[in-house]
Parts: C-alpha cells; structure tokens; sequence
C-alpha cells in the first residue's frame, strides 16, 4: 500500500483531534501502517530468558515492521510476557553502536583518551597486538575472554575453539557463572550429568508445585501462566512459595513461606528428616538408585584468600564426597525437627509441616522450581542437592509430574555455556580440562596435536583454571592485561564493582574489550567497544531450560558495521599466528601449522568449512534469507560449526554419552527439539525407562551419568545449615537482596531502550516495608541512600509495591544502569561452584 | 497550502445532521465523532476558499455549538509524493 | 539531585504545554470567532481528572477560587490551571493521568494548600482520595485478555492488591496457559491514574474517568445473594436440613461443594498423618505408572 505525505499528515491531524475530543474513529483513518501484505514471516527464539517462547517475525524491505507470539509453538502457544511483546524494538534503539570505538589521544591507543572511530582492522590489530603480549609475559591467565548465556550456540563453540584451542587458555567464562554455576555443580555432583531431567509437561502433570527463591510470576512469565492454569483447573492442585521476601507467586501461594536469608538449608533437611521419621521413603527406589555421601563443611565464602573468613575456613572450597550408610545419613538430618527449622527460619511449624507432607505424600507428584533464591547462594550448591535428596528419598524424579526442575535465566545459559561448555573448567558436551582423555578426545576432534588445551592442572603451565570472579580479582592485581568481553554487561552484573570491577579495567596495564549493541556501564569503561549485530541480524540456534535447541535465520541486517559475535571470534583469529601464541615444542607436533594464523587452524580444518554457501539461505516457502557470516567466510558458517560441535556429542566412541544432537538441518524444520534426539525422536525425561533410550530395559530408572563412579546411582549429599557471608549488624541492620522484575531484562540494556517498557517501569526502586520506611524516617516516593560496607547508592523508596519484603529485608532490582546495585553488593561466591551470592548482604538506609 | 483539523461540537441529536451538512463544503470531510456530538473535521484549501474561511462558515450550520482548531499544517503543496516506512 | 531534575522537568514541561494550549486556542479563536467559548459546556471533558479531595464538581467549581496554591504546592507537578479556550473552566485545577498520574502523596499537600475547602481538609488518608475510577475500557486490544503476560497496571498501582487485581482464568485457546485478568474494585481505587500512565499500549487500555461516567449501577431492586449473604454473616433463609441420597458406594454427594464425587476407592479416614499406618504400603510402592 502506498502512502502519500498528504495522506501522512492528514491522519496525524485526525489523529490529534481524535486524541482531543477523546473520540475513536474508525481503523484506517489513523493507522496507516498498511497491511501485512508483502511481509515475510519466520520463526525466531526469544531474545530474553530461559523459558525459550517462539515468536514470528515480520520483515518488509529489510526491516522487521510486525511480530507475533507463535501461536505453534509448544512452549507458548502464541502467548508472550510485556518484554517478548515489543522484542523487535530492542534493534531500533536510538543509540545502536554502528562502528569500533577505541580511546585514543593523538592518533593513538591510550587508555585515558576518549573513544574514537576506528576501522575494524585498526581494532583488531590492536587487540592482537595486546592479547599475544599478555599470552607471552603472563601466560594463559594473562587473557580472558567472559562471554555469555546468550551467546549463539556456535558462538560460544567457536570462542571456546579460539581461547581454549587457539590461544591455549582457560581463562574462558560466561555469564553464566553469575548464574547457573550453582545448579550445574549439583547436576554433577548428584547425576554425573549437568541440566534437568523433566520437562516444561511437568507443569501440567504434577499435584504439588513448590517455589524455591524464584519468582516465576514475573522472571518466567509464561511458564507461571502454565503453572497457574494448573493449579485453577486440577482439582486438590497446590501451591507452595518460599522466599525471603513476598513478591507476585505469593498471590497464587496455598502456603507461602517468607524464611530468614540462608535458612532455606534447614528447611530442606527438615524435610529429609520428616520423611525418614515417618518412615515414607521409598525404599525401594533408595535401594536401587541411590547412594548416599556427605560433603566436608566448613569450606569458606569464596573470598579473597586474606579475608578472615576465608583463613577461618577450615576446608576451604573442599567438596569431595565421602560414602556414607542410610543411617548415618538419617543420623545427620536427625537435629533439623520442625521446631528448630521453624525457630532458624522464622517460618511457623503449620506451613513447615504442610509442606513437608505434600513431598512425603506417595500419592501426590511434586515439582519443585527454583532459580536465583538457590542458585546465587554462598552454599548454592549444596542447597541444590539438598532439594535432590527430598525427591530422591521419595522416588520423585526422573517422571511426569515429578519432576526437581532447575529453571534458567537466560536464553541459552543451557544450551550454550553449558552443553557448549564455554567455562573454564568444561569442554564441550560436559567434557572437562580436568580429564586428559577429555582434552585428548577434543583435540582428536579439532585436529589438533595432543596437548594443545591446557590441562587443569597442566605439567608445564601449571594451574590454568579461572573464574568469573577470580578473573576481575586477577584484572585488578595486574595478573590478567586483556579481557575481551561479549554479549553481557559485567561491569553492572559483578558484584563488588566498586571494589573489584571497576579498579581491574581501569588498571593502566590492562587492555578491555567490550562487544555490544548498545553503549552500556560496561562498554563505558572499556578500552575498545566493537558493535555487536544482535539476535535476529544474526543465524542463531538457543538451547532453553528443558533442553529444548532452537534454531533462527537471520532476519535483517544490522545497522552500520556492526558485526556478530561470530564475524568478531573468527575475524579477529585471522590477526593472530599460530607461531604467535603456541610453544616450539606444540609447534614441533604439528609443523605443518607453522607461520599459518589460527584461522587457519580453527575454522578452516576441512570440517568447519565443510559445508558450502550459496549466496542465500532458503526456507521451504521459498523465502530467502541472508547470511552475512557465511558470505564474508565464504562456507556455510553456522553449519559447519554446529556438525562438528555434533561430533562431540553424536560421534561413536565419544566418552560421554547423553547429549545428542539432531542434523543442522533438522532444526530449522521445527519448534526447538529436546535432546537427547536419537533417531529423530526427542527426549522429554530422562534416566527413566521408556522415556529415555539411554536407560536399558528392566532397569526402570538408571542415573547414567554416574555409570562408572558408582554403577548409576544418584547422590543423596547431606549439608549441614552454615550461616552466610555477611549478615546484618548494628552498623548495617538490613539485609539486602538484589533480583530481577517483569518489564526489564538482566542490565536493561534492551529493555530500557523500548520507551514503552521504560514507561511501565523507569527505574529501580527500593521495596521496603513500611515499618522500617517508618522507623528510619522515610516516605514512599522520597529518596533515600543506601550504604554497605563497599559503596552507596541514591533511589527511590517503595512501600506499597509488587515485593514486599518483610521487616529487616529489601529489595532492588539491578536492571538500572542508573542506580547500580553491585556498587552494595559483597562478591562472596559459593566456593564450590564460584557463583556469586548477590542475595544476602548488609547494608543500611537513610534519607537521601 | 493549510490543512486543519479541528473539532465540532454540535448537540448530540445533531450530529448526524450536521455531518452531512459538512461533507457537502467542497475541502471538508468528517472522520467521526458523530455519535459523541464532537466531530473529527479536516479542512483543506480549495481553489474557491481558503481553508480559514471555510472554518469561519461552519457557525452558520444549524447544529454546530462550537468549534475547535487542533492541528494546523501550513507549509509547502503537499504533492502526491509517496513516502515509506511508517512501520 | 534526581529530584531537584526532575521538579525542572516538571516545570519546562507545564510551561511548554500552556504555551501550546494558548497557541492553539489562540488560533481557534481568530479562525472561528468567539461564539463558541461562552457556549463551552460546564462538564470537564473525560481525560481531566480533579485533584485529591476535589468537592463533586458543581461544589467545586463554586469553592474553588482559581488561585492555584495547588498547583504550586504539588511536588510532582502534575497540575495543570485551565486556559481560556480549554475546555476545562478557567483557572480549575486538573490532572491528565496518562503524561502526569497523582503520584499520592501521603501527606497530601495539595488538600492542605486549598484555602477554601474545595479540596476538602477532611481527606487525610490518600487511599480515601476517589479522584476518579480506573477502567479496562478496551478487551479487545489489552494484552492480558488474550494471555499475554503483562499486568503493568496491576503492579504499578499503589492500593496493591485491591484496587486492581488479577482475575487468574484458564486459557481456553492455548488449553494450558492462564489469563490474568485484571479487575478494578471501584470500593478501593482512588483514580490516581498510575495505571493508566503505565499501560504499555500505543494508546492506554485501561484508562482514568470522573466517577461518574465510569460507573455503572445495578438496578434498584436487586441484590447479589451472595454478597448479601456476606454482609449478614449468615444466610438471609434458614438452611435446609441435611440432604440424604440414595447412593452406591464409593460415592459420595456435597451439596455445597463438587456436588456428585466418585472415589476411586474406599480410602482410610483422614489423619494427621499422610501415610498408611502399615509402613510397608508406603515402602513397597511398585505399580508406579509412568504417568
């Protein structure tokens, strides 16, 4: 439909009398938009968090003018949360980054200039330059490279390929470790496999839900919708919430449970205890497929090793497993009665108890939820398990409606930073650098020569392992010079920024990079700024929280020179040689590699570049879809990548089975498919016969991740309650729990570029209750400023909102770049799975 | 060239009348309102009158209570030149 | 420093739209002539909400004295004066919820500013302030009646959980969502208009009216029995004596309850305890269905 000015600006006068009178005239008149006619519709995975929904999206003219909840997919049925409902906008922000930036005073880098344009090979030259000197002087922690849960799934194959392979380090983490580290430590640890058995049909098949520390109502909105329909159409369906504060379940909550910070440990073993008490266990299953361990106690907060608390420690970061017998475990939870869990967590006896029989009802399936409230936990791995041994005791897992389901926050945290294992100590498909034969198989895999990945602990290099929170402790001791940084913004998600972040990139011996999309807290206080083609400018595949891979095609192009995470990774390995950053002794294996680049060597294996392109990508409507990777590449990128990923987890002989793939192909014809896929066929859950092909016939259930630590059986771990890192003290009387809301997604840096979303909710707030608001001389609406022990921060106080923190607890959400909550934060982690605890510290409040 | 919109108030039984009184002024059309007694009005200048006069002899109409200028272009001819991505 | 920001916002903002207003109704004046300002009709229009404690208009307007110590005394600079031309009486004061809601001071100082009583001195409770009502005017267009998961005007409004709530219903399209219907209690919401800023739409779903246009009323003579019965603490009629049924066993009837119940089969009385007394029925569990 064409549209003349004349008839523009006629609509918009229509439109303002219409807006005055207060009158609505008839569609048309005013919406000039057009039709949907000669719009291209495909389908595409949420940009946002793991739950994984399906939109389609509209483009016309290489702009995408329309989306739609999919209403085929099984996730959402057509359905979408506020954020999912204005996703396209997230590409048209005003302030798209279209080109490198760099500081530089007189034609130079230097790291108090301001950011100018730079070309792309100014940019890279620069970087190379900067990250072999490190690699050189430093070794393999002298780098790093922290990228992301929502990263393309051959994104993080391709970076993991380049750090671990390319420049022979470790020093390789995502964003997920601020996020999921917690839950995979206790897969591990209890299953010898990492990600959760059930699937999202458990919402619809389970009697009992139990919320641990998620708010589900607003952070996995259309999973709460599927929840709550369970709950309003199964007769004797209920609810159970536990959290430290009240927030939006609590509606919906036959029993909510608001516990003091950290006690959640004792609730768990008062629950193992109730169900050994009255003997309901099931004894048989117990028999069969359980074995019981503890773990040491005592071991520490993560900390840096002079705090008192770390030289307190007297197992610091230790988690070996030791046997132990039913009864001694029976013995160990025997303290945790209802009176002292009731006493520890100021939870009354009745709603303890009532819980507690829900999950020792034979008769009734239960599926417990959690996120965050367990995962950013100072003993997030523990209070994992401790949620398994509950549904281990009782026989409910691994089957429909029984189901102890870990969810995600972010789109591909699972299928990216975890299946790929962009983490320091993973290789891809839950292989790890600790095993030899693991690194062997890997570098069998990429062709190349034995010993290229460092060992964890590697006979020349020595300790190589680094996480996230080591990293910005390693940048700020001057231990690690250059860390690139893509698609998360760490400066505003780190806890302790004030402290740690923001001293580390500031160092003048270190070199930052920051890709993005958007100018955010992190690109501000980097040293070069690459801009990021995000989402749908992009093919992409995201693996969601129910093991469910999706696949996308590239949609529209991105603004200016902005370049994918992918074109960065590969093109900037074109700037580095192979003699640069590999040891002559590595070299002499392979002296064919010699004087090539680690483009070369990674991407051009014959494997990578296997499959070639055609100039188009084409649907089975006849639609054509560019690949700009591909054509700057010259082969079909994403394919390449994803069938040799494949190999890790499809071909014969791998070491670990379980995380089966489908051909490239397959998804691009369908909605996401659950793995493991063995001849096209999904897996909805797993370890239990008949669902899962992986389970031999006449076994029932089989834990086949521990098949050779202990012949398939999975952990029961008993732990003890320990207290948490910092708690509140006359000097600073609150606790303070940092999280998430509905409208804004992790920093905001999309969502507080969509005006509408901005609107709903401009900035962060303090929710508080309005006794303490009273008893420190606040009002609602008014400012107040808030202080820990490492900064403060100025916001608005909230009395009356969606959370309702209790006496002595508040809450500020950390998607606002204006008011940075981690300036509060203390980066005390779980020392086991080095996963920061951004839920409990002190801090105190007054009138701003 | 002016175009305007403006709203015309009219009593509600009205409307309907009036309305059609309107539509017969060559450079005037109504785009709704009519139920509400307040019509959505555009005024254009045509080659007899100008817009402004035009608007002047809506309060001979029977009907009409008032009425009141909301947007006001005033700027070049606007042609038939077609324009895109209202999207 | 945010604050003193934004109170300059404010006032750019209420400069700008006066000079706007004055500029349009100035031009209306000259092209239409004067007739029709003295035949401006006496109602406010729809989007023009009254301050806190505003008198029923026609008292308002006759205590009010236009001297606009309201206006000044609001922190949030929300209010507006009348222009000439508008077509709000001259000089009243009003608000426009979707660019500036009431942001519900506490100590509600736009009532202490009123001299004269127009804003009643009476209100001392902002939750007792009926400024207007909130409306879902448009189903059709509102994301949360057709699943999706939005409820912006529910979380924003600050009589949490009365004013609006969430009428959570199943989804009879998707056949396994929820909808979260929101609902305005007319008993509690005050009419601040949050919700109506807030509503993510082009243009607002539910939307701030004067009491009077937004309210229905149920015909005089008839009531709900169920509230009825609510309100007496009782039933209005004696209740029948107890029903007895014919019925096979295995079955059971609650009259007031699910009506016809069928049990799968005879189950041990209730007890404190969710087990069977024989520990072995517990333990032994065999025939564990896949589903």
């Amino acid at each position: 439909m064409s549209l003349t000015r004349r008839d523009f600006i006629k609509s918009n006068a229509i439109a303002a009398a219409a807006a005055t009178a207060g009158v609505t005239v008839p569609a048309g008149k005013t919406a000039l938009a057009g039709e949907d006619a000669g719009v291209r519709w495909d389908k595409a995975a949420c940009r946002y968090c793991g739950t994984g929904c399906s939109v389609l999206i509209g483009t016309k003219d290489g702009k995408v003018v329309a989306s739609q909840g999919d209403p085929d997919a099984p996730v959402n049925k057509g359905l979408n949360c506020i954020k999912g409902y204005f996703l396209p906008k997230i590409l048209y922000g005003q302030d798209r980054l279209t080109q490198p930036l760099m500081r530089k005073k007189n034609g130079k880098f230097d790291k108090n200039g301001d950011f100018e344009p730079v070309s792309w090979e100014e940019a890279f030259k620069t970087m190379a330059e900067k990250f072999v000197k490190a690699r050189k002087e430093k070794g393999p922690k002298g780098i790093g490279m922290f990228g992301s849960g929502q990263w393309t799934v051959w994104e993080g194959y391709a970076a993991s390929k380049l750090i671990k392979a390319g420049f022979r380090s470790n020093s390789l983490e995502p964003n997920a470790r601020h996020c999921m580290a917690s839950a995979v430590g206790a897969f591990i640890r209890g299953f010898g496999i990492d990600e959760p058995m059930g699937c999202y049909d458990d919402l619809e098949h389970a009697d009992v839900f139990v919320l641990w520390g998620s708010n589900m109502a607003e952070m996995h909105p259309i999973l709460w919708s599927r929840l709550t329909d369970t709950r309003l159409t199964k007769p004797g369906c209920e609810v159970h919430v536990l959290s430290t504060y009240k927030h939006r379940c609590f509606e919906l909550a036959d029993n909510g449970m608001v516990f003091k910070p950290q006690t959640d440990l004792a609730i768990l073993n008062f629950i193992a205890n109730y169900i050994i008490q009255n003997k309901a266990y099931n004894k048989e299953f117990i028999e069969k497929h359980v074995q019981f361990n503890k773990t040491p106690t005592d071991i520490g907060y993560g900390l840096r090793p002079e705090d008192p608390r770390e030289k307190k420690a007297k197992n610091r970061a230790k988690g070996k497993l030791t046997k132990i017998t039913f009864e001694e475990y029976a013995k160990s939870v025997e303290p945790y009665t209802v009176e002292y869990a009731s006493k520890l967590s100021g939870v009354p006896k009745k709603n303890l108890l009532r819980l507690a029989k829900a999950y020792a009802d034979p008769k009734k399936k239960v599926s417990s939820y959690w996120t965050m409230g367990f995962n950013q936990h100072t003993r997030g791995v523990w209070v994992n398990g401790l949620l398994y041994n509950v549904h281990l005791l009782m026989g409910k897992i691994s089957e429909p409606g029984n189901s102890p389901f870990s969810l995600t926050g972010q789109p591909s945290a699972c299928g990216t930073a975890r299946e790929v294992g962009t983490f320091t100590h993973r290789l891809p498909a839950d292989l790890v650098v600790k095993s030899d034969a693991h690194c062997k198989f890997a570098e069998k895999v990429w062709k190349l020569p034995e010993g290229t990945i460092p060992r964890a602990k590697d006979p020349k290099m020595g300790k190589t392992l680094i996480h996230a929170v080591a990293m910005h402790r390693a940048l700020k001791d001057g231990k690690m010079n250059c860390f690139w940084v893509m698609c998360n913004n760490n400066m505003q998600a780190a806890a302790n920024m004030n402290v740690e972040s923001y001293p580390g990139w500031r160092n003048p011996d270190n070199f930052i990079v920051v890709s993005d999309p958007y100018p955010t807290v992190s690109a501000q206080a980097a040293d070069l700024i690459l801009p990021t083609a995000m989402w749908i400018e992009k093919e992409g595949a995201y693996g969601n929280a129910e093991r469910r891979t999706q696949f996308w095609r590239q949609q529209v192009k991105a603004p200016g020179d902005a370049k994918s995470d992918l074109w960065q990774i590969m093109e900037f390995s074109k700037y580095v040689k192979v003699d640069d950053v590999w040891d002559e002794e590595l070299l002499a294996k392979a002296p064919e590699y010699k004087g090539k680049t680690l483009y070369d060597v990674l991407y051009t294996n014959g494997q990578v570049d296997k499959f070639p392109f055609e100039g188009k990508i084409k649907d089975d409507r006849g639609n054509e879809y560019d690949n700009d990777e591909s054509a700057h590449f010259g082969f079909y990128v994403q394919k390449g990548l994803f069938e040799e990923y494949r190999l890790f987890n499809s071909a014969p002989g791998i070491p670990k089975k379980g995380h089966e793939m489908a051909p490239f192909e397959a998804y691009h014809k369908a909605r996401g498919l659950r793995w493991p896929v063995i001849d096209g066929k999904e897996t909805l859950w797993r370890f239990r016969e008949g669902y899962d092909p992986h389970v031999p016939k006449g076994k029932g259930v089989y834990f086949y991740g521990n098949a050779k630590k202990n012949g398939g059986r999975a952990n029961i771990i008993f732990a003890p309650y320990e207290p948490p890192a910092e708690s509140p003290d006359k000097e600073y009387p609150l606790w303070l729990c940092t999280g998430r809301v509905l409208e804004h997604w992790h920093s905001g840096s999309m969502t507080r570029r969509v005006p509408e979303l901005y609107r709903a909710m401009p900035d962060a707030v303090v929710y508080m209750n309005k006794k303490d608001a009273k008893k420190y001389k606040l009002r609602n609406g008014r400012l107040a400023k808030i202080q820990s022990r490492r900064g403060e921060i100025i916001c608005k106080v909230e009395t009356r909102g969606r959370n309702q923190p209790p006496e002595g607890l508040i809450f500020i959400p950390w998607f606002d770049a204006g008011r940075l909550v981690n300036k509060l934060t203390l980066d005390a982690t779980d020392p086991l799975s080095k996963e920061t605890d951004y839920k409990k510290c002190a801090v105190r409040i007054s009138k701003a | 060239m002016n175009l305007c919109s403006l709203i015309v108030h009219t009593r509600p039984e009205k409307g309907p009348q009036v309305e059609q009184s309107l539509n017969r002024i060559p450079g005037v059309e109504v785009h709704g309102g009519v139920d509400e007694g307040k019509l959505i009005v555009t005024v254009e200048d045509t080659d007899e009158s100008p817009a402004s006069d035009t608007m002047m002899s809506f309060h001979d109409i029977e009907g009409v209570v008032s009425a009141t200028l909301i947007y006001h272009y005033g700027g070049d001819d606007l042609n038939e030149e077609v324009i895109r991505e209202l999207n | 420093m945010a604050e003193s920001d934004s109170k300059s916002r404010g006032m750019n903002r209420r400069q700008f739209l006066s000079t706007t207003l004055k500029t349009v109704c100035s031009v209306g004046l000259m092209g239409v002539g004067l007739g029709f300002y003295a035949q401006r009709a006496n109602s406010l229009p729809p989007m023009a909400i009254r301050p806190p404690g505003a008198l029923p208009e026609e008292d308002f307007l006759s205590a009010c004295i236009r001297c606009g110590l309201c206006v000044r005394d609001c922190p949030y600079d929300i209010l507006f004066l009348g222009q000439l031309g508008d077509d709000i009486p001259t000089g009243s004061p009003y608000f426009i919820a979707r660019t500036g809601p009431c942001e519900m001071c506490e100590d509600i100082p736009c009532v202490k500013a009123c001299p004269t009583n127009a804003l009643d001195h009476s209100l001392t409770n902002i939750e007792d302030a009926r400024m207007g009502l909130a409306v879902v005017v448009d189903q059709e267009t509102c994301i949360a009646f057709q699943g999706l998961r939005c409820e912006v005007c529910f979380n924003v409004c600050p009589i949490r959980g009365k004013a609006i709530t969430l009428d959570m219903q199943h989804n009879v399209r998707s056949g396994k969502h929820a909808l979260f219907i929101p609902v305005v209690h007319s008993e509690a919401c005050t009419g601040c208009g949050l919700c109506e800023k807030a509503c993510i739409l082009e243009k607002a779903a539910i939307k701030v009216f004067p009491r009077d246009l937004a309210k229905g009323e149920l015909g005089q003579h008839y009531r709900f029995g169920w509230k009825e019965k609510e309100k007496a603490g009782k039933a209005l009629v004696t209740p029948d004596v107890e029903h007895q049924y014919n019925l096979p066993e295995g079955v059971r009837y609650e009259l007031q309850g699910e009506g016809l119940i069928i049990e799968k089969k005879a189950e041990a009385p209730p007890q404190d305890s969710p087990f069977s007394s024989n520990p072995l029925d517990t333990l032994n569990r065999k025939n564990k269905e896949p589903n």
